[in-house]
C-alpha cells in the first residue's frame, strides 16, 4: 500500500511540476533554516562541556561595591583560590589565570606574532580542566617559571610539525620554554586560550606573588575551582559569609568597599555576561533565533499547506475514487501525509546544498567554523532527521484531514471545486505569513537604524583623522616622548597628546572623597591621565577655568579637570574651581593626595555607548611613564600613510612592541559588535522569510486565479475590462496585506521598544522601518500576484468558459 | 438484499430546500439486474448514491443485506461499500496517474490483499475482460471503451455481491457501449446483482427490471423488458 502512495506522489509531484518546486523550494529553505540554527543551538548550549568534570567545575566571581556602586566581575582577588581551598574540604583543586589586558607578543626567529589568547595559568590548570597533550604532558608542565604549554595550532604556526617541547620562546620580551603542546581548544569555549605561561613566572616586581596573603584587594585573576561533588556548591556557598569575615571585611572596611563571592557553573559561563568575563553568548538572542527558525519552518510549511488545499480541486477526483474503492479516511491521511513526508525528504536533500552554499555567510555572521560535515554527528543527524519529519507531517497535516474529509458523492460527479471551505483556513495563514514577514523586516530596519543612530551619534570629541598608538606592557612606557616626538616629524602630523586611557577603552575607578558643606563626602570617579594637549588636540570643550599647563608646577598631580557630571553630582555646578578631591588615603585616613579642581569640560564619552557618561576627572601626572597612549592628530587624508609611519616608527623605537595603532573611534563600536552581528542575522533570515512568502503567494495565486477563470471569462463576456479584472483580484490579496499590516504594527512597536529599552542611549522609535516594511510587502505582493492576474484577464473568455 | 423503506433526501443550502427523493419504497433481490430510469434532476444518482453507501439519506430505512445502514458512519459505510459493493461510472473515474494495473489493484489494497494475491487477481480479471496487453498503460493512452472495461475490472476486481453503474455508457459509442453492456450482462449471469442508472432505452432492455423516477418520486417499476419497449414506444 505504501509503494502506492509513493507511486502516486512521485507522479502528482511531476504532474505539477511548478508547484512541486515551489513546494520543495520553500520546504527546503525552511528545513535549510532549521538545520543551520540546529548547529548554532547545539554549538551554544554545549559550552565548556568537552571538560569531563564541568560538571564540578565552577567559576567564581565578585560582586563589589564600592561607595554606593555595585560591579559584578569575572575577576576575584588572587588569594582568593588559596583561602578556598584552605577553608572549604569541598574544594578538589583550582586553577587561577591572569589574562593581560592586550595582545601578547610572541617572536619566532625573524617573525613576529601578535597573539590574543595568551594567559598565564597555575600548573594545576591541567587537574581541573581536560587537555590532550600532543607532545609533553600534562605532569608539571606548567609548575617552573618561564615554561609554556602551546595549542596545536600555535605550534604549527610557529614550528610546523616539529615536535617543540624543550625549545624557547620569546613571548613579551621574556623567554619561556616550551613544556607541552596541547590540542586546539574547541570553538565552544567561554575562555579560549592558545597559550598558557607558568604563573609562577609573573613579573618578579607583582609583590602578590610573593605574599598573596597581603593582596585581598587587588581583583586581577580568572578563578575556577573544582569541588568533590557537583552539589558541594551549596555547601560552599553557605560558608562564604566566614571566609568574607576571615580575610576580606577588615580590609574592605579600611576601603569603604566591600566584596561578595559568587559561582556560575562553568556550563552556564557563556550565558552569563558580568564585567570583564572573557567571552559571553545570550540565552534571549538563542531563543529568539529559535523562535525564527521554528517561524522560518512553519511558514514554509504553511506555503505547502496552501499550495496542497488549493490543488484540492484536481486532487478531488482522486480522492473520490478511492473512497468508492474503499479507502478510509485513515488511508487517505497516510497517503497525504506520506506525500508531504517525501517532498521534506526531497527538500531535505535540496536543503543540504542551501546549507552549504550559506554556511560561509553565516559562520561569518556569527564567528563560527561550522562545516556541512558537522551534521553527521550522530546527535545532531538524529535531531535533523527529526526537525524533516516535523516538517513534513506539520505541513500536511491540514491538507490530510481537509483532503481526507471530502465527501465521494460530491467528488465523483465531478463538483469536486470544496473552496469555500479551505478558503478561510488559506487566507489565515497567508495573513499568518506576512505579519511575521513584516515584523521582521520592521524589526530589522528598527535595529539598523538604532545602530546608525549610535554610529552618527556625538561623542563630545572629534575622533576623526586620529590615530593612536598603544604601549601596554611595555617596558618603553618611560620613553614615550621619545616615540611621541619621533612621529611628530611626519609632515602631515598636525599634533600628538598622551594618555593613561583613551575614550571607549577602560578607565580607572577610584575611591575619593569630594568636598561639599557638609564635609568630604565618599564617592568614585573614574580617572584618567592626560598631558596638556589632550583636551585641545580632541576639541573637547572647556566649560570653565582653564586646561593643564606644563609649565605650572602645581597643575602636576595636584590639579584636576572634572567633566560636567561630576561637577553636578558634587553640587559644584555654580562655582566649580577651586574644589577640592581628596584621594590615596593612608592607614591612618590621612589623604596623600589632594587635587585642586581648575576646570571643567564638557561631558564626552569616555566609556563606550552602552555606558552613561559618569562622574570624570582628569590629572596631568609628574611622570610620564604614567601614559599608555600617544593620540596623533594628522591631516584629513593621511591616514594611510600616517600609520604606516606611526608603525614603522614604533617598530624602531622598541623591538618588543608591536604597534596596535586604531583610529579613536574603533573602540566604540565594538561595544555593540553583537547587536551589529545580530543586526545582519536578522536581515539574513528576514530576507529569507520574506523570499519564501513571497514564493508562495506566487504558487497560491497561480491556483487561486485558475479556479476563477470561469468567473473571469463570464465577467469579460459581460464586458468587463481588463483593469476592472485585475483589480478585482487584486483588492482579494491586497485585504489580506492590510490585515497583516494592521496586526505586526503593535507587535513590531512592543518588540522593538522593548529591545531600545536595554540601550542607554536609544533612538526614538519612529513608524518609519514599519511603513518601509508594510509598503515593501504591498508592493512585493503586487508584483507577485500581477504575474498570474494580468495573465489570466487576458485570456479569451470562449476559452477559459470552455474548459469548464 | 437491497430494501428501501420510505427514502428521502433533502438538501439544504441556506435558502433552499431542494427534496432529490421523496419516500421511495423499493426492493432488489440477490442477482437481479435492474435500470433506474429517469429525466435530468430526478433524482437517480442521489439514489445510486445512497445505494452505493457513498451518502446517507435523509428520512426512511435502507436494509442492505440485511442490515439497517441508513445512520451507518462514514466509518461504517466505507467498510461495508468495500467488501461488497463495486462502481462503474459514466466518466470511468480512472486515476490519471496510476497504471491500467495499479488502477485496478486499488481496491484489493484497501482491503488489505496481499502484493501476491493482488497480482493474481487483478491479472486474472485484466486476462477476463481482455485488457491484459494494456496493463502497464495510463488511463490516458487508452481509448473511452477500454478505459470503460478497465473501470469495470476495478468495479469486479474483489468479486463484490453487487455493482452500480452511473450512465456506463453515457461517454462511449454505441459500438463500445453495447461491448460494456455485454460485459455487466455476462457479469449478472454470473450472479453479481447489477443497478444501473441510464438514459438509454438500448441499456436499460439489459436489465430484467426498471424503476422509473421522477422528481425523485418512482413513478413505474417495470417488470419486463418487453413491457419497457412497448412503453417506450408509446411515449
Amino acid at each position: 500500500m505504501f509503494r502506492n502512495y509513493i507511486t502516486i506522489a512521485w507522479r502528482n509531484l511531476r504532474n505539477t511540476l511548478l508547484s512541486s518546486i515551489i513546494s520543495i523550494l520553500c520546504l527546503a529553505v525552511g528545513i535549510s533554516g532549521a538545520i543551520i540554527m540546529t548547529l548554532y543551538l547545539n554549538h551554544e548550549l554545549a559550552y565548556d562541556t568537552h571538560h569531563e568534570d564541568h560538571e564540578r567545575i565552577f567559576r567564581m566571581e565578585g560582586i563589589y561595591d564600592m561607595a554606593g556602586s555595585t560591579y559584578h566581575m569575572a575577576i576575584t582577588p588572587f588569594p582568593l583560590a588559596l583561602a578556598m581551598e584552605e577553608e572549604f574540604s569541598q574544594v578538589e583543586s583550582f586553577v587561577r589565570f591572569f589574562i593581560p589586558d592586550d595582545e601578547v607578543k610572541v617572536a619566532v626567529g625573524d617573525h613576529e606574532f601578535q597573539e590574543p589568547g595568551v594567559a598565564f595559568a597555575d600548573s594545576s590548570v591541567f587537574d581541573v580542566f581536560t587537555h590532550d597533550f600532543i607532545h609533553g604532558s600534562s605532569r608539571g608542565a606548567l609548575a617552573e617559571p618561564n615554561t609554556m604549554v602551546l595549542s596545536r595550532s600555535l605550534s604549527e604556526k610557529y614550528f610546523g610539525d616539529e615536535n617543540p617541547v624543550g625549545l624557547d620562546l620569546n613571548v613579551g620580551g621574556n623567554h619561556y620554554m616550551i613544556t607541552g603542546v596541547i590540542e586546539d581548544l574547541p570553538d565552544n569555549t567561554h575562555f579560549k586560550y592558545q597559550a598558557l605561561l607558568s604563573m609562577a613566572s609573573q613579573d618578579r616586581e607583582m609583590v602578590y606573588v610573593i605574599d598573596p596573603e597581603l593582596f585581598w584587594n587587588i581583583n586581577i585573576t580568572h578563578t575556577y575551582v573544582k569541588l568533590h561533588e557537583p552539589g558541594d556548591m551549596a555547601r560552599v556557598a553557605e560558608r562564604m559569609p566566614e571566609l568574607l569575615d576571615k580575610y576580606v571585611t577588615p580590609m574592605g572596611d579600611m576601603m569603604g568597599a566591600s566584596a561578595e563571592f559568587v559561582s556560575t557553573p562553568l556550563r552556564d559561563t557563556h550565558f552569563n555576561p558580568v564585567m570583564l568575563s572573557p567571552e559571553s553568548g545570550s540565552k534571549t538572542i538563542l531563543l529568539i533565533f529559535s523562535m525564527v527558525a521554528l517561524f522560518l519552518v512553519i511558514i514554509a510549511a504553511i506555503n505547502y499547506t496552501n499550495l496542497a488545499t488549493a490543488k484540492a480541486a484536481t486532487r478531488a477526483r482522486e480522492i473520490g475514487i478511492r473512497k468508492t474503492a474503499g479507502a478510509s479516511r485513515g488511508q487517505l491521511m497516510l497517503q497525504f501525509l506520506s506525500e508531504s513526508l517525501l517532498i521534506a525528504i526531497i527538500a531535505l536533500f535540496v536543503s543540504l546544498l542551501i546549507v552549504e552554499l550559506l554556511l560561509p555567510a553565516f559562520n561569518a555572521l556569527t564567528n563560527n567554523g561550522f562545516v556541512l560535515s558537522d551534521l553527521i554527528r550522530p546527535g545532531i543527524l538524529v535531531q535533523i532527521l527529526l526537525i524533516t519529519a516535523l516538517t513534513g507531517l506539520a505541513a500536511g497535516i491540514y491538507p490530510a484531514l481537509f483532503l481526507s474529509r471530502m465527501q465521494p458523492a460530491i467528488i465523483v460527479k465531478g463538483h469536486g471545486d470544496q473552496r469555500g471551505h479551505s478558503g478561510t483556513m488559506r487566507k489565515i495563514l497567508v495573513v499568518f505569513q506576512f505579519t511575521i514577514s513584516i515584523i521582521l523586516v520592521g524589526g530589522t530596519l528598527t535595529v539598523q537604524d538604532q545602530l546608525g543612530f549610535l554610529r552618527s551619534k556625538s561623542l563630545g570629541f572629534e575622533p576623526d583623522n586620529t590615530a593612536v598608538v598603544s604601549l601596554q606592557g611595555s617596558a618603553s612606557r618611560g620613553q614615550i616622548e621619545t616615540l611621541e616626538q619621533r612621529i611628530q616629524q611626519h609632515p602631515r602630523v598636525t599634533a600628538t597628546s598622551k594618555a593613561f586611557s583613551v575614550p571607549g577603552k577602560g578607565h580607572n575607578m577610584n575611591a575619593v572623597r569630594v568636598e561639599s558643606e557638609e564635609g568630604p563626602q565618599e564617592t568614585v570617579i573614574a580617572v584618567n591621565y592626560i598631558d596638556h594637549q589632550f583636551i585641545e588636540n580632541l576639541d573637547i570643550k572647556m566649560m570653565t577655568g582653564r586646561g593643564f599647563d606644563r609649565d605650572m608646577r602645581t597643575d602636576h598631580s595636584q590639579a584636576a579637570i572634572i567633566n560636567e557630571t561630576a561637577a553636578r553630582k558634587y553640587g559644584w555646578q555654580d562655582d566649580p574651581l577651586g574644589k577640592q578631591i581628596f584621594m590615596h588615603y593612608d592607614d591612618e585616613g590621612i589623604p596623600q593626595t589632594i587635587l585642586r579642581v581648575i576646570g571643567v569640560i564638557s561631558d564626552y564619552h569616555f566609556l563606550s555607548l552602552d555606558h552613561q557618561i559618569e562622574p570624570m576627572m582628569m590629572i596631568m601626572p609628574e611622570n610620564p611613564a604614567q601614559f599608555r597612549y600617544v593620540i596623533i592628530n594628522y591631516d584629513a587624508g593621511a591616514e594611510e600613510e600616517v600609520h604606516a609611519f606611526i608603525e614603522e616608527q614604533t617598530r624602531a623605537f622598541d623591538q618588543a612592541l608591536m604597534p596596535e595603532v586604531a583610529g579613536l573611534q574603533a573602540g566604540f563600536m565594538e561595544a555593540f559588535e553583537t547587536e551589529e552581528r545580530q543586526s545582519s542575522l536578522f536581515g539574513f533570515f528576514a530576507a529569507v522569510i520574506i523570499v519564501i512568502s513571497f514564493i508562495g503567494l506566487f504558487g497560491l495565486s497561480s491556483y487561486m486565479i485558475n479556479q476563477r477563470r470561469k468567473e473571469i471569462g463570464v465577467r469579460k463576456v459581460l464586458g468587463s475590462s481588463l483593469s476592472g479584472i485585475v483589480a478585482m483580484l487584486y483588492k482579494e490579496y491586497l485585504r489580506l496585506i492590510l490585515v497583516a499590516v494592521v496586526l505586526a504594527t503593535p507587535v513590531t512597536w512592543w518588540l522593538m521598544s522593548r529591545w531600545l529599552d536595554q540601550f542607554t542611549y536609544a533612538m526614538d522609535m519612529s513608524f518609519t522601518p514599519l511603513i518601509t516594511a508594510a509598503v515593501t510587502a504591498i508592493i512585493v505582493a503586487f508584483l507577485t500576484v500581477s504575474f498570474h492576474s494580468l495573465r489570466a484577464a487576458r485570456i479569451d473568455p470562449v476559452n477559459s468558459l470552455r474548459a469548464e | 438484499m437491497i430494501k428501501t423503506v420510505e427514502l428521502s433526501k433533502v438538501f439544504r443550502t441556506e435558502e433552499v430546500e431542494t427534496t432529490a427523493l421523496n419516500q421511495v419504497s423499493f426492493e432488489i433481490r440477490e442477482g437481479e439486474f435492474v435500470a433506474v430510469m429517469g429525466p435530468s434532476g430526478c433524482g437517480k444518482s442521489t439514489l445510486l448514491n445512497i445505494l452505493g453507501l457513498l451518502d446517507n439519506p435523509s428520512g426512511g430505512q435502507y436494509h442492505f443485506l440485511d442490515e439497517q445502514v441508513a445512520n451507518y458512519t462514514e466509518k461504517q459505510r466505507a467498510n461495508l461499500r468495500k467488501r461488497n459493493i463495486g462502481f462503474v461510472f459514466q466518466n470511468f473515474n480512472l486515476i490519471d496517474e496510476l497504471s491500467v494495473f495499479e488502477n485496478v489493484e486499488l481496491p484489493l489494497i484497501y482491503l488489505g490483499y496481499s502484493a501476491s494475491e493482488r497480482k493474481q487477481r487483478v491479472e486474472e480479471v485484466l486476462e477476463q475482460m481482455q485488457i491484459m496487453h494494456r496493463r502497464n498503460h495510463f488511463p490516458l493512452q487508452l481509448s473511452g471503451g477500454q478505459q470503460q472495461r478497465v473501470a469495470v475490472c476495478r468495479a469486479v476486481v474483489a468479486k463484490p455481491h453487487i455493482i452500480l453503474a452511473d450512465e456506463p455508457t453515457g461517454n462511449l459509442d454505441s459500438t463500445h457501449g453495447d461491448e460494456v453492456m455485454h460485459l455487466l450482462e455476462e457479469l449478472n449471469k454470473n450472479g453479481t446483482t447489477i443497478i444501473m442508472v441510464t438514459h438509454s432505452q438500448r441499456d436499460a432492455s439489459y436489465a430484467q427490471r426498471i424503476i422509473r423516477l421522477f422528481d425523485g418520486q418512482i413513478v413505474t417499476e417495470d417488470k419486463s423488458t418487453e413491457f419497457v419497449l412497448t412503453a417506450a414506444a408509446a411515449q
